[in-house]
């Protein structure tokens, strides 16, 4: 305890990472129990008075997947009668809702859809009854006619949307259409739910919409008083038992749109999770560095209480009382960071329009428990070790100097580390490479394995890597860089385990950069083997008509609608073969304009009249031939296909499989094209044609027209989007990353004020210092880069490699250019870490630093 | 650069003038200086007695730079640098004068060589080889260049902080307690190598010592009890010095 109060800068530090930590982690738990509550509570809110719940039948098809969304069919409108009549029934009405396949886009006066482009944007019919649902009209009047609509508050504020205006509306694959504006409507205590704009319709309207005539989603029914919704769900399963629906209680359908939306959640939580792990795994990282530190400085003070006749037992019993105080207090601290660390990222969601719809944040014991025990379990680990090193302090040491310098681990230790990093990278392969069970588990135990035996071997690089690294500093900055550079080596384990944060942060940047690099390659190139004669490409509105209107536009020779399908297949031998899930579904007769297929057997214009076609490899693989059968799932539906066709070359560079649009309508729920490609009529004026092709196309306000490099460098902006978002979060781990540093290098100067004062008394400027503060700082943080991206350069190749061998993607693109930027960045990082130790440093008292020892 | 790059015309390498430190304020105001005039004459070896407490030690890192005066005056030769900024002062420390402290002189990840052209280093010039070379054959560390301060004996650590001092033509080299770590032979040996740098090379040395065994080697020895100077004595016997001390502290 006395260790505590007379080391607390010491300890604060040490506890400062331990907080971090477990604030990440409180966070990350606090944030997903706070969306999964909101999400529950939005789904009460929906169907508050609704006590039974007539839907459609789940729809055959799917591929068994227990994380597919479940797909329902509509149920006729026409059996509302027969339920309003039921005795338990007080009154019951229709609904439907949009699908978010079908966006349906309030769009702005400037021609572009409110809420962004990416916003969920969500079509309701109005209940008249407030039982069944949130929305309250806060201005104007419900939807009565079907030219009307009702529009979120948010989105009302944003598009300047006044009552009595005429409202754009584009509801895929229709063009868009004009509805004036009646009403403006809150969704319970917020201007919209989750960031999704909501345009509320008539019922009439949305059946129209949602091309769903004399159809509802669901009949939702509210019971006369004194009937149970069980009773009330047999009353109706029993008067519609002819017809083909699903009859539940109110809470039974709440049930189930919950476990929907937590299959969709799941991801969310385990990216949240993962993110919790790696922020714990960086703050352990660090509570061990400094641990460390702060146990080698004591050494004499350690050393003193053995001479005086503490048992070795009694010196590690009172280290580890020690971490036992700070892990608790600092965890505790940890979990109150967390709270805040929610506050700020619901605020920010707040900021980015997706303001959750529920009340306050939900901090369960659970994330407390788990917060504090785990933070308490890491610190006591990440002590243990250094506390059973200072039990082999003979009492001796107490009359020596502290040793300062520590030499570098025995040879042993890198040979042990080189066989942790093999057996890490066997893990890996067979996680990623073989089709065992749980193979996701191998490949992540195995990428946790390799990198503990980085962190044994990394203060072997540190000498070697400080001399190059510090060739610079020495040549510029003279004396002090030499500093830098001696200071950055002369306590190899200290300065590579300081640097080891930093080094998981930017190996798992490094590995995401190259894996989505290699995507972005791969597109390009599957767009220039496949689609390099297009000159159009029309997104943004899809459909028959869409591809119709483009293919009589003056100076379009051809246009064609493509769409994608996913399809397990089921062969005659019973065999599932899963390398060909991958549908493209196209227009066969001008297909070929577009598409090289190479060499082709049978006749891919047989596909207009049904069946399949499938590539050459894959035919040969599984003996297939032109008129063999395959039964094939689709989302929708399920049914024998018929081969009428085999091809010589890869689809997108994948074994992708071709069907008509024919047989799209019919497999596919929504069976809508990605987008429409055209071919100029020869001597077109290129931007004419994209201009005659809007023109043609101005009843869709949100249709894009690209050319062939604007639709590919749309796509890479696509994926870098998602990778910003990615890199946003890692940011956190690495400013963790970063303080670890800023703490190792607050502790070194403070061990080394004696050798400050003294460096300050034979005339070491103050700029000097802070010089030399400075690059021993940026050496460590790009050491620490470098080895990060390295790591995460193997494991991306590793990874690359594997989806390779699963057709995801085909090339390997090592993303150079940004990989450097990443190892600049990290050194200006290591500048900004280097600002208040190196101040620090330079305002010491000379004298006062020279009687320190 | 050339404000305190200066010629020294004075005779005296060092001198304070009503030379006065306090610490604390009213009633806790300790006068560790209370108006002390002295000169360090140029190439002379002075030592600085006193029982613990007596401010010789504050009168050393005074006129060494390392520490502000409340009152009163500080000279290198002609130099005031009392009234100098930090940063003047750190040039003043590096170009002109030379330290020596009880342990712990040098850099521990510097070789005894480096540590020696250390202060040239520091103002990025190029070390007088010849003159090095020179010093370093006198302290006879030359097959030792190469070890770190970890690898170097008590004394011969002392000895390189000597070296220095020298290898930099240090205006004044400043020693405090310089032998206060060593055992008697190492004692004797750095002693030895002081009294050699000012005889052989005319090095100007101001050192505060408790030990009259070495202050006897000095030319010249003050004696400093409450904050002033109480007594001097020019041709110092180790026996005289113990009995004047003796008469000092009683």
């Amino acid at each position: 305890m006395r260790g505590i109060r007379s080391h607390l800068v010491r300890f604060l530090l040490t506890g400062l990472a331990i907080v971090l930590g477990i604030t990440f982690l409180a966070g990350s738990f606090i944030i997903t129990d706070t969306i999964r509550v909101s999400f529950d509570d939005l789904f009460t809110q929906l169907t508050k008075g609704t006590d039974a719940v007539v839907q459609g039948p789940l729809m055959r098809g799917g591929f068994g997947n227990p994380n597919e969304q479940e797909k329902r069919s509509a149920i006729p409108a026409s059996l509302i009668r027969q339920v309003r009549n039921l005795p338990g029934v007080d009154f019951a009405e229709g609904t439907i809702q949009s699908d978010s396949d079908q966006p349906i886009a309030l769009i702005s006066a400037q021609g572009k859809p409110i809420g962004g482009r990416t916003a969920p944007q969500f079509g309701y019919s109005w209940m008249p009854r407030r039982e069944f649902t949130p929305w309250r009209i806060s201005q104007g009047r419900p939807p009565q006619a079907n030219g009307e609509i009702v529009v979120d508050a948010a989105s009302a504020r944003d598009g300047h949307l006044k009552i009595g205006a005429s409202v754009l509306v584009n509801a895929p694959p229709d063009k868009a259409h004009r509805y004036t504006l009646v009403g403006v409507a809150r969704f319970g205590r917020v201007d919209r739910p989750i960031g999704a704009t909501g345009a509320l319709f008539t019922i009439a309207e949305m059946q129209r919409i949602t091309r769903l005539p004399a159809q509802y989603r669901q009949i939702v029914v509210h019971a006369r008083p004194g009937f149970a919704p069980a009773v009330v769900r047999s009353q109706i399963a029993n008067a519609l038992r002819v017809a083909n629906v699903d009859v539940v209680t109110g809470d039974e359908f709440r049930q189930q749109q919950q476990n929907q939306v937590r299959k969709v959640l799941k991801f969310v939580y385990i990216g949240l999770f993962v993110f919790g792990g790696i922020g714990l795994l960086v703050g352990g990282f660090i509570i061990f560095n400094t641990f460390t530190v702060i146990l080698a400085q004591r050494t004499r003070e350690l050393a003193l209480l053995r001479a005086i006749g503490a048992s070795p037992r009694q010196v590690v019993a009172s280290v580890l009382g020690e971490a036992i105080v700070v892990g608790i207090v600092a965890s505790a601290l940890g979990v109150l960071g967390g709270i805040g660390l929610a506050i700020s990222l619901r605020a920010v969601l707040g900021w980015l329009d997706l303001a959750l719809p529920g009340g306050g944040l939900v901090v369960l014991a659970r994330t407390v428990a788990l917060g504090i025990s785990v933070g308490t379990v890491v610190t006591l680990i990440a002590a243990l070790v250094p506390a059973l090193r200072t039990a082999r302090i003979r009492p001796i040491a107490a009359l020596r100097e502290s040793a300062i310098e520590q030499p570098l681990p025995r040879a042993s230790r890198s040979i042990l580390g080189g066989v942790v990093i093999a057996l890490g990278i066997v893990g890996v392969a067979v996680g990623l490479f073989t089709k065992i069970n749980n193979n996701v588990y191998y490949a992540a135990a195995g990428a946790v394995t390799a990198f503990g035996g980085v962190f044994v071997i990394s203060p072997m690089l540190v000498p070697p890597a400080a001399k190059v690294l510090g060739f610079f500093p020495a040549r510029w900055r003279g004396m002090a860089g030499r500093l830098a550079r001696d200071n950055a080596y002369r306590n190899p384990r200290r300065s590579a385990w300081t640097a080891i944060a930093l080094t998981l942060g930017v190996a798992i940047v490094g590995l995401v950069t190259i894996v989505t690099a290699s995507f972005k390659e791969t597109i390009a190139a599957a767009l220039d083997n496949q689609l390099g004669t297009t000159d159009y490409f029309i997104t943004g509105a899809q459909g028959p008509d869409v591809t119709n209107k483009v293919a009589h536009t003056r100076g379009v020779d051809i246009a064609m609608g493509i769409g994608f399908a996913e399809t397990v297949l089921q062969l005659s031998d019973n065999t599932r073969p899963s390398d060909a899930r991958f549908v493209l579904a196209a227009d066969s007769r001008v297909l070929s304009r577009f598409i090289d297929l190479g060499a082709v057997s049978g006749n891919i214009h047989n596909l207009a009249n049904g069946g399949i076609a499938v590539p050459r490899a894959f035919a040969n693989a599984h003996h297939l031939k032109v008129g063999s059968t395959v039964f094939a799932r689709f989302t929708k539906t399920q049914l024998n296909l018929t081969i009428v066709a085999i091809f010589e070359k890869r689809i997108f560079d994948r074994p992708a499989l071709l069907i008509d649009h024919s047989v799209f309508v019919r497999v596919a729920d929504i069976p809508e094209d990605q987008f429409s490609v055209a071919i100029a009529s020869p001597g077109t004026n290129p931007d004419q044609g994209a201009a005659a092709i809007k023109r043609s196309l101005r009843d869709y306000p949100t249709v894009q027209v690209q050319n062939f490099a604007q639709f590919k460098a749309d796509q890479e902006t696509q994926i870098d989007q998602a990778l910003f978002l990615f890199y946003g979060l890692l940011l956190l781990a690495i400013v963790i990353a970063l303080i670890g540093i800023v703490n190792t290098l607050a502790l070194s100067v403070h061990e080394r004020t004696h050798e400050i004062g003294l460096l300050r008394a034979v005339g070491t400027s103050r700029e000097q210092i802070r010089t030399a503060i400075r690059w021993e700082s940026v050496i460590i943080s790009v050491f620490g880069t470098l080895l990060g991206l390295a790591i995460g350069i193997v494991f991306g190749a590793i990874l690359v490699t594997s989806l390779r061998t699963q057709h995801l993607v085909t090339k390997l693109d090592f993303a150079l250019p940004r990989l450097g930027l990443i190892a600049l960045i990290a050194g200006f990082a290591g500048v900004l870490a280097a600002v208040i130790p190196a101040r620090r440093a330079a305002n010491l008292n000379v004298l006062d630093a020279i009687r320190t020892e | 650069m050339s404000s305190i790059d200066t010629q020294l015309i004075s005779p005296m390498a060092a001198s304070a003038v009503g030379a006065i430190k306090t610490y604390g304020q009213g009633e806790t105001e300790v006068r560790a200086l209370d108006g002390i005039d002295v000169e360090f004459a140029r190439g002379r070896f002075s030592a600085i007695m006193g029982p613990s407490g007596s401010g010789k030690s504050t009168l050393l890192h005074c006129l060494a730079g390392l520490d502000q005066l409340t009152a009163g005056a500080v000279f290198i030769g002609d130099l005031e640098i009392s009234s100098l900024s930090e940063t003047q002062l750190t040039k003043v420390r590096r170009d002109q004068l030379g330290f020596v402290f009880q342990a712990y002189n040098l850099i521990p990840t510097l070789t005894a060589y480096e540590n020696i052209t250390l202060p040239t280093a520091l103002a990025g010039r190029e070390p007088d080889h010849q003159w090095v070379d020179r010093v370093i054959d006198v302290v006879g560390l030359a097959n030792r260049l190469r070890h770190r301060p970890s690898e170097l004996s008590g004394g011969q650590q002392q000895r390189v902080a000597v070296a220095r001092a020298l290898a930099n033509h240090a205006e004044v080299v400043f020693a405090d307690e310089p032998t206060g770590n060593l055992d008697s032979k190492s004692r004797t040996e750095i002693l030895r190598f002081m009294r050699l740098a000012v005889d052989e090379f005319e090095q100007t040395i101001v050192m505060v010592t408790h030990d009259p065994l070495a202050a006897a080697v000095a030319d010249r020895v003050i004696f400093v009890s409450d904050g002033r100077i109480v007594d001097e004595e020019t041709s110092p016997t180790a026996e005289a010095l113990l009995n004047r001390m003796a008469n000092i502290e009683g």
